[in-house]
């Protein structure tokens, strides 16, 4: 059954589709993907539909699923999406979705322009058009406070006057992309707003196989049966992202996969790469989005069958777009690549899950697949491929990019000196205090939100709770008087750390429940969560809070801080069948525990 | 193709829509008949025939293919007229 189910799911669920295939075989598909042993994430959707939105629902299932989310759905009566929105609806509120999906197309234009109007008239025609959307998102995020995803909309199938359509204001086309305009902008000035461009993937799948008259007609399908597999599979990764599930890391083969020919066998002059070939420009333009991937955090890694000297040789080739500084951790050694990955992974203070594996060779593939399943291994053996597969997958998709993101690399880079230096001190007490530790510990303020918000879905390892939050989750705990929100940045001799350590805590009486309590890996055993806890316990005596109560929730992650309260302090009041823990600290008992970090 | 052949591989779609490896299909199956059957299986279950047998069943024809029979009846026909 389980080899069924791999089949089934590598075969239907990845790029590319096969449409007809996931959509004939849908419910063996979901049975088998139910039948995993994970942890699942449960989340409400909320699909408020301009046209028929089952089959999208799902597939959409299929693909959450795929990626741990287990989804339920509430669903508009259909075309009734304004209304709900704008009315509120009883069903809706009952339902208390956790995201909602807006699914319109252009087929929801209410009035187009038609050739001969005045430009004013069209402008006004499209500020109607615009506001009737705006209304129902700023009643939705106030009504439900939670993300919003939102198609645009997609280039009308016929163009009347020709090429001039898209150019002139009489025109469908040109419509189009100015009401996408103000929905961009809409989407550029708020929170939790996310977009999903249909546009594009109209375009890439075919307008005119999007779009089928008579599924339409028949059955009021928005777009033809067919693009709906593809259609959820991009929707998904917004909600994949948003849930934290993107992936974080790029491990890639040297030899003929970031550049042509073998760097030990052939010398680093006769290596493929560069302009002045067609075989070179190729696994250049590779490199250039895997730089690109980089810039937006994605940390890049290597692990090769080399000399390490050759490895690095060939990646200070003049043409080499990626440099050795370019990548979080080098594995260039004679190692099975099962063994580094697990090195890289341990080195990064990563999950296997967050890595993504790119080698020409299927032999190498096939070792890190079968010894490494958690590893996302790319089914590719050219540059262009590899890109393709990573653009498509959906892997790295962006719905909030933070400063954090783009400053991600350099991180991990000043972590590989600080292994460095703590090798050269006498003991690990001395390492901490040579570090020149500064933190800066404050209540949840808005301009860090976005990031607390990012930590809570991305941390995994050293999260008590993990309670999944989105950022107005965040917000609602910043302005709720009956909370203690804490948020550390932490600093040291080698650069800035930015955020990294969540707490918060809802006050009832004179006891306070922590809700969140986690930290990222990048600054494990430092003793920041010390300092959070100095300053958590300052925080209950301000509020007159005597004890504080913490909760330990067991996934298949997160057993380092199995035992941190009792660490702390704590004692432990009770433990579940499922190893759930609730323990007790009292706050007159507290005597400072940090004496590393300067609090500044 | 003959209707037999028509038949069976109709057999293989219902029970991969159906998700029922032991469904036996017989030609007096309806949609009164099949609980699972519903307007939206039906919307995927044409779209799978069509697939299946290259073929474009015309869209006044769909809502009333209620039956096996007569998705049988008209596989065959587009067959012939293609």
């Amino acid at each position: 059954m389980i080899h069924v189910g791999h089949i089934l799911e590598s075969e239907l669920l990845s790029y590319p589709l096969d449409s007809d295939g996931l959509l004939r075989k849908k419910k063996a598909v979901k049975r088998v993907l139910l039948e995993q042993d994970i942890q699942w994430l449960d989340k409400r959707i909320a699909v408020l539909g301009g046209s028929t939105t089952n089959d999208i629902q799902d597939c959409l299932e299929l693909f959450l699923l795929q990626n741990g989310i287990r989804p339920s759905f509430y669903a508009s009566e259909y075309n009734r999406y304004w209304e709900n929105a704008i009315f509120g609806s009883p069903g809706l509120e009952t339902f208390s979705p956790d995201i909602i999906f807006i699914h319109t197309t252009s087929r929801n234009i209410l009035r187009w322009p038609v050739p001969g109007m005045e430009p004013q008239e069209i402008d006004a025609l499209l500020q109607n058009q615009f506001e009737h959307f705006r209304a129902m998102w700023s009643q939705l995020s106030e009504r439900y406070r939670c993300p919003i995803i939102q198609n645009n909309f997609e280039r009308p199938p016929y163009r009347l006057m020709g090429n001039r359509d898209i150019s002139d204001c009489c025109g469908k086309s040109n419509f189009i992309y100015r009401l996408n305009g103000l929905l961009y902008d809409y989407a550029g000035s708020h929170t939790d707003f996310f977009v999903h461009d249909i546009d594009y993937l109209a375009a890439q799948f075919g307008l005119s196989a999007w779009q089928d008259q008579r599924y339409w007609s028949l059955y009021k399908y928005g777009l033809s049966l067919k693009a709906i597999p593809e259609f959820a599979r991009d929707l998904s990764h917004i909600i994949c992202s948003i849930y934290g599930k993107s992936k974080k890391a790029v491990t890639l083969d040297l030899d003929n996969t970031l550049w042509g020919g073998v760097v030990g066998d052939d010398g680093v002059n006769s290596l493929i790469m560069g302009p002045e070939t067609p075989a070179g420009e190729s696994f250049t333009t590779f490199q250039e989005y895997l730089r690109d991937l980089k810039q937006l955090g994605v940390l890049l890694t290597v692990n090769s069958k080399n000399e390490q000297a050759n490895a690095l040789a060939g990646l200070r080739h003049p043409s080499c777009v990626l440099k050795p500084e370019d990548f979080a951790h080098i594995a260039a050694n004679w190692l099975s690549k099962d063994v580094n990955m697990i090195d890289t992974a341990h080195a990064l203070n990563l999950g296997l899950s967050s890595f993504v594996f790119v080698d020409d060779n299927p032999a190498e593939r096939e070792i890190v697949r079968s010894h490494v399943p958690e590893v996302t291994v790319l089914d590719g053996s050219t540059p262009e491929r590899f890109l393709e597969l990573l653009d498509h997958s959906g892997f790295f998709e962006v719905t909030i990019l933070t400063k954090d993101d783009l400053a991600r690399s350099e991180m991990y880079r000043a972590n590989a000196l600080r292994t460095e230096l703590e090798q050269s001190c006498g003991s690990y007490q001395d390492y901490l205090l040579s570090l020149d530790m500064r933190a800066c510990i404050h209540s949840f303020t808005p301009v860090y939100m976005q990031r607390i918000a990012q930590l809570t879905n991305k941390s995994n390892q050293f999260n008590l709770t993990t309670k999944r939050c989105t950022e107005s989750d965040i917000q609602r705990m910043a302005q709720d008087p009956t909370y203690i929100t804490l948020c550390g940045q932490m600093e040291d001799k080698f650069g800035d750390n930015g955020v990294v350590a969540v707490a918060a805590g809802r006050i009832e009486g004179r006891r306070v429940h922590i809700e969140l309590w986690l930290m990222s890996c990048r600054v494990l055993k430092r003793d920041m969560e010390l300092a959070m806890f100095d300053r958590f316990v300052d925080e209950c005596l301000a509020q007159s809070v005597d004890e504080i109560i913490g909760y330990y929730v067991p996934t298949s992650k997160n057993s380092m801080v199995r035992e941190l309260y009792g660490q702390f302090g704590f004692d432990k009041t009770s433990e579940d069948e499922q190893g759930n823990t609730v323990w007790t600290y009292y706050v007159k008992d507290h005597i400072p525990k940090n004496k590393v970090i300067r609090i500044v | 193709m003959s209707r037999l052949e028509v038949f069976e591989k109709l057999q293989e779609i219902f029970m991969d829509l159906l998700d029922d490896e032991e469904f036996q299909l017989s030609e007096d199956i309806s949609m009164d008949t099949l609980k699972d059957w519903d307007s939206l299986m039906h919307i995927t279950l044409i779209s799978s025939i069509e697939d299946e047998f290259s073929l474009h069943i015309p869209s006044d024809d769909i809502p009333n293919l209620k039956r096996v029979e007569m998705l049988i009846d008209v596989v065959l026909r587009e067959m012939r007229q293609r």
